[in-house]
């Protein structure tokens, strides 16, 4: 690509969330929210449970819809409507698959295919959507899984998988469309503690070989290490956003102050900073 | 026990007749079926919904045997003859897609939200959704009821006996006429029915086994498979 070009990347941002509003009913989900990515970008989106992430994460591949405001995920406009109408706008099922194509998804149950092999759960999209063909299609999804430490588990069914290993095949299912970014809706939270580590490592690796992420997770330790950027919500809404040390350490809104303390650390180093800081 | 065996030409004629039935109708059953329940699965697509759902309401709330003297006795009235055996086809397999589109529909339904999630993520289109992803986790899902469906459809062709179509229990009855043996003859045909319906029940129970997505054999069986 050229140099021009790749400047101009660097300037849009990737995804571009604009004064998001969403209620179900009465209850407002999101609130006049906003939040542009960068490419190759990695931010982590933390708040109180129902403060609206995971809606949030969902509405930038058009799993749900807004009421307002504007998405455009790699040049593709997914909602551009200013005032609230009666209906929520839905975007033209092509825009979807557009959209989705581009950008993966990785959930906190896995979701894998579970009448299909490790293999064929990353092939499927490639080979069916994209019409790669099926040789191309094997070798990448071998050479993916055995980035992901999998290559003696490309034949094994999803419940023949632990927990961290059905999560790294849906990483490598996502990874398998080449996707302009990610996002990850609390990855980490349905597996047993000692897998934690396997997943939270492959998506670290994928933010060193620069994959635009958006990640919804508490774990401290990998928003610290990963994160270029910490997103607070509460109610819907943007609380507060910085660095991973700014939030975690210095927050300025007391509640995300508030939310802070009430994740209890994994890291016993974190602990001890938290009874210093006291 | 020489006449049993003199009897056996005929029923054993008749016996296949009726897994003839049984196999074309459940045939008419499972296309009409997926296609009944797929119309049915948006009830905001009114025009797939209503349609479907009255044909399948007409269906379950009057009798099989009815729908049969209706097409076999009543279409010729309107000048549509239909040969018995196409007949009694027809309306069983019409009758059966009713029911089974319910149990499709059901399955369907009960594949967890988060595969349709999944593999619209990928961006893969609803058809290719279903196909791929829904359906092969549907049909297992539906597999015991529609074995039993299976079954039951089986027994239900012998009703093709009373639109005139030699099928076992007909052939039991013609024999029945003639010798007045109806303990033996009934007995036969009894046994006969029982020579397929059990091993089937039994295969199906195995086929219910084989597919059964947490059982670890099966994905042995396809390594061995693939290695040998
Ligand atoms: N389908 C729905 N119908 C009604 N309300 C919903 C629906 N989905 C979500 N909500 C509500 O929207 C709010 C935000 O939910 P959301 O799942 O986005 O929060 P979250 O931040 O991901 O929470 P958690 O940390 O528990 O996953 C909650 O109050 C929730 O009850
Ligand atoms: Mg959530």
């Amino acid at each position: 690509m050229m140099a021009a070009n790749e400047q101009s990347d660097t300037r849009t941002p990737l995804i571009v969330a604009q004064n998001l509003t969403k209620s179900y009913g009465n209850t407002p989900v999101l609130h006049d929210f906003s939040l542009d990515v960068m490419q190759g970008e990695v931010v982590v989106l933390i708040g109180p449970s129902g403060s609206g992430k995971t809606t949030f994460i969902r509405t930038l591949n058009g799993l749900e819809t807004v009421d307002t405001g504007r998405i455009v995920v790699n040049g593709t406009v997914l909602a551009d409507n200013a005032v609230a109408g009666n209906k929520p706008h839905k975007p033209h099922h092509r825009t979807l698959q557009h959209v989705r194509r581009d950008v993966g998804m990785v959930f906190q149950q896995f979701n894998l295919f579970p009448h299909m092999s490790a293999l064929e759960n990353v092939m499927e999209a490639p080979v069916r959507v994209r019409k790669t063909p099926r040789e191309v299609a094997k070798k990448r999804a071998l050479e993916l899984l055995d980035r992901m430490g999998l290559a003696d588990r490309a034949d094994h069914r999803p419940h023949e998988l632990s927990g961290g290993q059905q999560q790294r095949v849906a990483i490598s299912r996502a990874l398998a469309m080449d996707p302009s970014a990610i996002l990850f809706d609390e990855v980490t939270s349905a597996l047993d503690p000692e897998l934690v580590g396997e997943v939270l490592r492959a998506m670290r690796e994928l933010a060193a070989d620069g994959m635009t992420m958006i990640v919804v997770t508490h774990e401290m330790q990998f928003a610290r290490q990963v994160a270029d950027r910490v997103v607070m919500m509460a109610g819907g809404r943007l609380v507060e956003e910085g660095t991973p040390q700014q939030i975690f350490s210095s927050p300025k809104d007391p509640r995300t102050a508030n939310f802070v303390r009430s994740i209890v650390s994994p890291d016993p180093v974190e602990g001890l900073e938290r009874a210093q800081g006291s | 026990m020489s006449e049993i065996i003199s009897w056996l030409p005929s029923l054993l004629q008749g016996l296949l007749v009726t897994v003839e039935i049984t196999v074309v109708a459940m045939a008419v059953g499972l296309v009409l079926g997926i296609v009944l329940a797929t119309m049915r699965l948006e009830p905001s697509n009114r025009w797939l919904y209503i349609p479907a759902t009255v044909y399948i309401e007409l269906m379950r709330g009057t009798p099989l045997i009815l729908q049969l003297f209706f097409v076999y006795f009543a279409l010729p009235a309107v000048n549509i003859h239909i040969d018995p055996f196409v007949a009694g086809v027809l309306a069983i397999g019409v009758n059966y897609s009713a029911y089974l589109s319910e149990v499709f529909r059901s399955s369907i339904r009960s594949v967890p939200r988060g595969q349709w999630e999944a593999a619209s993520s990928l961006g893969m289109p609803r058809a290719l959704i279903m196909w791929r992803i829904i359906f092969p986790q549907a049909g297992r899902l539906a597999l015991p009821a529609t074995g039993n469906y299976f079954i039951g459809l089986f027994k239900d062709s012998a009703l093709a006996s009373t639109i005139s179509v030699t099928e076992l229990l007909f052939s039991g009855q013609i024999l029945a006429a003639q010798t007045f043996q109806y303990f033996k003859i009934y007995g036969v045909v009894a046994l006969l029915y029982l020579l397929i319906s059990y091993p089937t029940s039994l295969g199906l129970r195995a086929l219910e086994k084989r597919i059964d997505l947490t059982s670890t054999r099966r994905s042995e069986l396809r390594k061995v498979e693939r290695t040998a």
